[in-house]
């Protein structure tokens, strides 16, 4: 199956779980150390806590900010209204106030390994992946089989652009996935979103770079627009007229939309001496007969007889699979 | 020189320095020389100069290394070029240092190998010239497709019949622009997984892009109302409206999408679209500004110069309206474009 390289930042495919962590589960109950504060204190504190979480559950954001500020305006140090105001504006969206009122919730206790993560990703969406890194490294010290850490992780690597790191959390997150099939069809994308990011850089990096263009080339052989592919290869071969592989597959795309003559003249170029290129050449040369399929992977093409023909064992030793580099 | 505090520090005075600096001057060009200078200049307080220097001292020893390696290389009957790999391999590793153009070639060979998270581990390594980097890059956008590949092909093996590999199957079919089997394959996952937001939306994103409009608005709206907080799902419903002209009902799917994830600039600049047309000038400027750096057909920054235009901003509207003229010419905005996945543009954005 063809790759889809439709680039995916951190959409729905990414971070649906990371969305997802259970806010609710994440609110913390009222435990109000009785001694501390006056009766009537007390009440109003217990009164507007509970409208609070009440309104959070129904999901009355708004609500439930008036009330846990009004706790905080009561008792400032009560680390449980902190964590539920911040959980509250997280549900509204403002990451920025969520932030502020759950950071200053993990200074007073750290090892809540879901508010971690929160604060992370509400770092990496406010621009500023630097702030996010100790607690997404702190999330994952603390629960290492936590995929939503892994995940925010490997998003605070590709702000970084170290897709290696993204890569060791992805294998992670696939690791750790119950689902296979689902573990298997988003680390695919994953690794396809890489490659798309990776050309994009390059595109702008080196734009003036034949690599560009073949890998270009590459994709639209891949989507079967061979005329399209053709023409990038060409560019490439303008700029770097030796690079090896370069005329194989401008060749492939020229004889897949039908263009046999430019196809050869490309095929027997003096810079396609390499082993695999000329099984390459044979495989696809067979077809320019009107063979109605190519040689397989096991046979080459015998110019003189018109016809396929077994490979020596030699070829099946090295493995003729393998492609050109 | 800071990296080597082993070397012992002597004492060389003004004149000393300059008399050196001038007899080196006239010596040939060599790494010995260039180290000697940069000190030389470093001891008369000449930082310019002796970081030249030493970053010319840094060029003629990496090229030494690389040509050492190559050396190396060469020296082996049985090296890389002769395509055999188990051996290629050993040779290169035996290398001390092993340079960037050995992890390059380490790289290229474990690809040639199959064997990608090798690859791609060396090809991490590379840190070279500008050529070596592009040639680099490459391989290693080759090895992400593979390791992509190999995952799929996983798939398919280890459960062919699950929604997912329904699911991949459609997007193959769809990217080959197979309609009829891309659409086979999205109900046979949704068979399977009739509640499944995600299907609901690839599916509605694949109707949108072949613009069978009203199917596209069908899954969309299934999608969100089975998962309301999906970015995507509502950024396709913002981009299905504003295609329809509707942008009204765009904006709020937009705005939600860019609360969800501010970073969306598809998002940002389909929203700055649909404030332009609505004649929401003010409005429509930051989220065009923030879309204009991914501007890969030129539209956005024909909106802004609407915009600003509109606004009585005249300086920036040229500007922005030079830019766009500029993107139009260029066909590495388009392929970038096509590297990603974008939306084409919109028929009407001029």
């Amino acid at each position: 199956l063809l790759p889809n390289l439709a680039a995916r930042t951190c959409d729905t495919k990414k971070c649906p779980r990371i969305k997802g962590v259970a806010l609710a589960s994440l609110v913390v109950s009222l435990l109000i150390p009785a001694f501390t504060i006056a009766q009537t204190s007390e009440q109003q504190i217990e009164i507007s806590f509970r409208a609070g979480q009440a309104a959070l559950k129904e999901g009355h954001f708004v609500r439930a900010t008036e009330e846990f500020k009004k706790v905080l305006s009561l008792d400032p140090t009560l680390l449980e209204a902190q964590v539920n105001l911040g959980l509250a504006y997280q549900s509204l969206l403002d990451y920025d106030a969520a932030a502020r009122y759950l950071t200053h919730a993990l200074r007073e206790r750290p090892n809540l390994s879901g508010l971690n993560v929160i604060v992370g990703m509400d770092y990496i969406k406010l621009g500023s992946p630097q702030k996010a890194a100790p607690y997404l490294e702190h999330a994952l010290k603390l629960d290492p089989s936590s995929r939503d850490a892994h995940d925010a992780m490997a998003l605070y690597y590709l702000t970084q652009e170290n897709l290696q790191g993204a890569v060791a959390q992805y294998r992670e997150v696939a690791d750790l996935d119950p689902d296979k099939p689902g573990a298997l069809f988003k680390i695919g994308h994953q690794y396809l979103d890489l490659a798309a990011r990776l050309a994009y850089r390059g595109a702008r990096l080196y734009p003036d770079s034949p690599w560009g263009h073949r890998f270009l080339g590459d994709m639209l052989l891949e989507r079967g627009r061979w005329e399209d592919a053709g023409h990038e290869y060409q560019k490439a071969l303008a700029i770097d007229p030796h690079q090896p592989g370069l005329h194989t597959v401008l060749g492939e795309s020229y004889l897949q939309c039908g263009n046999c003559i430019r196809c050869l003249a490309n095929r027997t170029s003096k810079v396609e001496k390499s082993t695999t290129q000329k099984r390459n050449f044979a495989r696809n040369s067979s077809s320019i007969r009107g063979m109605s399929e190519p040689c397989s992977a096991w046979q080459t093409f015998n110019w003189q007889k018109g016809r396929c023909r077994k490979r020596s064992p030699r070829w099946k030793q090295y493995g003729d699979t393998l492609p050109s580099i | 020189l800071k990296a080597h505090p082993e070397f012992p520090s002597l004492v060389a005075g003004k004149e000393n320095a300059q008399a050196c600096i001038a007899t080196l001057l006239d010596q040939p060009e060599e790494p010995a020389k260039h180290f000697l200078l940069s000190a030389l200049y470093a001891s008369l307080n000449e930082s310019a100069l002796s970081e030249r220097e030493s970053q010319s001292f840094q060029n003629d020893l990496t090229k030494w290394q690389q040509s050492h390696a190559a050396a190396q290389l060469h020296s082996d009957p049985h090296s890389c070029k002769l395509h055999l790999y188990s051996q290629c391999i050993a040779a290169i590793e035996k290398l001390k240092p092993v340079t960037w153009s050995a992890h390059l070639q380490l790289g290229k060979t474990y690809f040639t190998l199959q064997q990608y998270q090798r690859a791609a581990e060396e090809l991490s390594k590379v840190h070279g010239d500008q050529i070596a980097n592009s040639e680099t890059s490459y391989w290693l956008e080759r090895t992400y497709q593979a390791l992509g590949a190999e995952s799929y092909a996983q798939l398919e093996a280890s459960f062919p019949d699950s929604w997912r590999t329904h699911q991949l199957r459609a997007e193959g079919f769809a990217l080959r622009r197979d309609r009829d089997n891309a659409i086979k394959e999205y109900q046979a996952a949704l068979h399977l997984r009739p509640d499944e937001a995600e299907l609901h939306e690839a599916l509605g994103e694949f109707y949108l892009d072949n613009r069978s409009d009203d199917d596209a608005q069908r899954e969309l709206a299934k999608a969100v109302a089975l998962d309301p907080s999906r970015t995507k799902t509502l950024y396709l419903l913002g981009r299905l409206y504003v295609l329809d002209n509707e942008n009204e009902k765009a904006v709020p799917f937009l705005r939600r999408a860019l609360q969800l994830q501010p970073n969306l600039n598809e998002a940002s600049g389909l929203l700055g679209t649909a404030y332009v047309r609505l004649g929401q000038f003010a409005d429509a400027v930051p989220s065009l500004e923030k879309a204009a750096q991914l501007d890969h057909f030129g539209n956005i920054h024909y909106q802004l110069y609407q915009a600003y235009r509109k606004l009585g901003r005249t300086e920036l509207a040229q500007k922005a309206l030079a830019r766009s003229q500029d993107i139009r010419r260029s066909s590495l905005e388009r392929d970038q474009a096509l590297v990603m996945g974008s939306p084409q543009p919109e028929p009407d954005s001029q």
